[in-house]
């Protein structure tokens, strides 16, 4: 039955022109077999049709109810609604636009958090209502089923035990949590005048239109279909909207996470799109726009509707005016909360384009390689370091190659402590260091202020060697730094490094970071060898020049190991481009366009000419 | 102006309408105004059909899958000339079924409503 019903209302919909034919010929048909029968029965030829066609009625409304009776109506009024709906906007694109836009960009605002959100998410994998010591039984449940597979020489009685990431540990919480925190709070109070906008944008077309709606129901349309008219206008603009947001919402994600988090730290927060997040914010739009657009309907039950239209637009309702003066003032205090943050947000991006990085930014490449995950022992991993430097280097593109123990801006850490020759002794995680290549000075730009750069000689079984940075010499040498001795605290610490350079300050770990003592050791003369991160200074587009760097490096790994290197991420950094911020110029645009057409739209409300009544 | 009980009886013409024209083209292929015609004669013009209505039931009928409908170009018999194209009617097995079925209700509801001694 539900069968023949469906195979009906596709066929109508589908043969349209014929169906319509069909029906048209049908009535024909009967008029004239009818006229026949009249003019048999005496009646003249004139008198006969003229009759035929009392008989059957309205023509029109006997086809109207064929097709109501073959399930077409729902699609004749929905197929009207949106043409009507479409005529509507483009009438008035300026109404269509300003509510287009405003949900494009709630929507683009929103998913630009999105990296964000992950970040969040892994910094805070606690449910909320799964407590400490629950959490920490069930993982340390599995850690012991795991163990239990591990080969009997492993220790037994190792636990696992869960810290509170909000406390001490330096982690992804104090690193994300802060920025996530700010980032959200925009989000939410863009997304949040993206609601009172379109909210004030739908008031004051349905204060415009209420006559015209008033006019419909008088004429006797029903509720439902002026509900189902508004909704449709509403869903047409919201998923214009929704379409808009997601290109401007890719486009924004992408720039937001190179920006906020910048260097190879956001290669670890993917970019993608949530759609749980961009549902939302779709919804919130839509939802709005809906209450906004449908309370003219609902009003219209309580209102005389006489009363309405001829004095419609002289009258405005003491509670309405005053909603509508709130939701003004929400927009204004709003935008001008944005827009001061947003300039605020500009200047400190000004600061940080001005910003030191005491080494020279653009047109460096960062590869993090990790051989260890794919099984190279110790001696292996120098010869294939070295044979990767040497091969990248000769790259065409390339100006020069060195490896690191961490990447530039990577946002690592590697503190152990301090042992001066002088017998000062400090425990603390104390300065930072990094163990660095020969030639890594030159390739990232730091200039060597006084004494040398590491060399080929710097090997292990050499003099153990170190480089700091000015702020080092300053704090502890008194600026005399050449010749000293430093090595790492602890109770085995020794200072067994002699200083043999002193390099310019700069930005190591993040570029928010204060100037700190920092010093440098050859690689070389490390015990450990693990995870390496390969700078490649470039002469063009680091992009172009990463592919043949890859494809260099894992032909060397299949060499060395008969088959491809995995895990190797790329990431570039182009510190010149990262602080062109395009969010900071959205805001001023979005807050300026929503104090302009906010009250713009409200002049269609001024008064009509008084109707004779 | 109750709307539900104008719906109720609407209703119940619309379902005694559906009925007539099942039962009207149950004995083979009738043009929309035959239908008629052929109502109007088995009631012996008791019941008399609103011609406008006519039309949208066959099209709800049709849609329901209880008739079916082709297109002929036949030679009318009692004037003996080619007439326009028409659609000729006719019940479904499942329109058989239903008519079958409503027959049935419709006597057992006759018999219930009827005094004890007829």
């Amino acid at each position: 039955m539900w069968l023949a019903k469906l195979r009906s209302v596709v066929r109508a919909v589908l043969g349209r022109t014929r169906m319509k034919r069909d029906m048209d010929s049908e009535l024909q048909f009967h008029l004239d077999a009818r006229s026949d029968d009249l003019v048999a029965a005496g009646l003249d030829r004139t008198a006969a049709t003229r009759r035929a066609r009392q008989e059957l009625g309205d023509p029109l409304r006997c086809k109207e109810q064929g097709r109501e009776a073959r399930g077409l109506r729902l699609v004749d009024q929905l197929s009207a609604d949106v043409r009507y709906g479409m005529r509507w906007l483009r009438r008035s694109p300026a109404f269509a636009a300003a509510a287009v836009v405003s949900i494009a960009v709630g929507i683009g605002g929103d998913a630009a958090r999105v990296p964000w959100y992950r970040a969040w998410r892994l910094a805070r994998q606690l449910k909320p209502g799964v407590s400490r010591d629950a959490a920490e039984q069930e993982l340390d449940a599995s850690f012991q089923r795991f163990s239990a597979l591990l080969p009997s020489d492993w220790p037994r009685d190792r636990r696992l035990i869960l810290l509170d990431g909000s406390r001490g540990r330096p982690t992804l919480q104090n690193r994300f949590g802060r920025p996530l925190v700010v980032l959200s709070g925009l989000a939410m109070a863009v997304l949040l005048l993206v609601c009172l906008n379109v909210a004030n944008l739908m008031l004051a077309r349905t204060a415009a239109r209420r006559r015209e709606l008033y006019m419909r129901i008088a004429l006797g349309a029903s509720r439902g279909r002026i509900v189902g008219q508004l909704l449709v206008e509403t869903l047409l603009i919201a998923v214009t909207g929704g379409a808009l947001g997601l290109i401007l919402a890719r486009w924004a994600a992408q720039g937001l996470a190179s920006i906020a988090v910048p260097a190879p730290a956001s290669a670890l927060l993917e970019v993608t799109m949530d759609l749980r997040v961009l549902a939302f914010a779709t919804i919130l739009s839509v939802a709005t726009g809906l209450v906004c657009g449908l309370s003219p309907a609902f009003s219209a039950r309580r209102t005389n509707l006489v009363a309405a239209l001829s004095i419609e637009g002289r009258q405005v309702t003491g509670g309405r005016l005053l909603g509508r003066k709130l939701l003004v003032a929400a927009q204004i205090a709003l935008s001008f909360t944005l827009l001061v943050g947003a300039g605020l947000f500009a200047r400190t991006l000004a600061n940080l384009r001005d910003l030191d990085f005491g080494f020279e930014t653009g047109h460096l490449l960062l590869l993090t390689l990790d051989p260890t995950l794919s099984g190279y022992e110790r001696p292996q991993l120098r010869v294939f370091y070295g044979e990767v430097t040497e091969r990248v280097a000769t790259l065409p593109g390339v100006r020069s190659a060195s490896l690191a123990v961490m990447p530039l801006l990577g946002r690592n850490s590697w503190g152990s402590g301090l042992t001066l020759d002088t017998g000062v002794r400090d425990d603390r995680p104390g300065p930072e260091r990094k163990a660095v290549d020969a030639g890594y000075f030159s390739t990232v730009g730091t200039p060597i202020v006084a004494g040398r750069d590491f060399t080929k000689a710097d090997v292990a079984s050499g003099r153990k060697v170190a480089v700091v940075n000015e702020a080092f010499a300053r704090q502890y040498f008194g600026g005399q730094a050449l010749g000293r001795r430093i090595g790492p605290g602890g109770p085995q610490g020794s200072a067994d490094f002699t200083v043999v350079g002193i390099a310019r300050d700069g930005k190591y770990a993040e570029v928010r970071e204060n100037t700190a003592p920092f010093w440098y050791v050859p690689y070389e003369q490390l015990e450990q060898l693990g995870q390496l991160t390969l700078h490649v200074r470039t002469t063009g587009d680091p992009e172009t020049v990463a592919a043949d760097v890859r494809q260099a490096i894992t032909a060397i790994a299949t060499q060395f190991h008969g088959r491809a290197a995995r895990n190797l991420r790329t990431k570039r950094v182009e510190c010149d481009e990262i602080w062109q911020f395009v969010g900071a110029k959205r805001k001023y645009a979005l807050a300026a366009k929503r104090l302009y057409y906010g009250d713009n739209l409200d002049v269609v409300r001024r008064p009509r000419p008084v109707l004779p009544s | 102006m109750n709307p539900r009980k104008l719906r109720s009886v609407r209703s119940l013409l619309q379902g005694t309408l559906d009925l007539l024209i099942l039962k009207a083209i149950s004995l083979g292929p009738l043009h929309g105004y035959a239908v008629l015609l052929r109502i109007q004669q088995t009631s012996q013009d008791q019941l008399r059909i609103q011609q406008g209505s006519l039309y949208p039931a066959l099209y709800r009928l049709e849609c329901q899958g209880l008739i079916a409908s082709e297109w002929d170009e036949s030679e009318n018999p009692s004037q003996g000339e080619v007439l326009p194209a028409h659609r000729g009617w006719t019940s479904t097995a499942q329109g058989r079924s239903e008519l079958l079925a409503a027959a049935v209700e419709c006597d057992s509801m006759v018999l219930a409503a009827a005094p004890e001694d007829v």
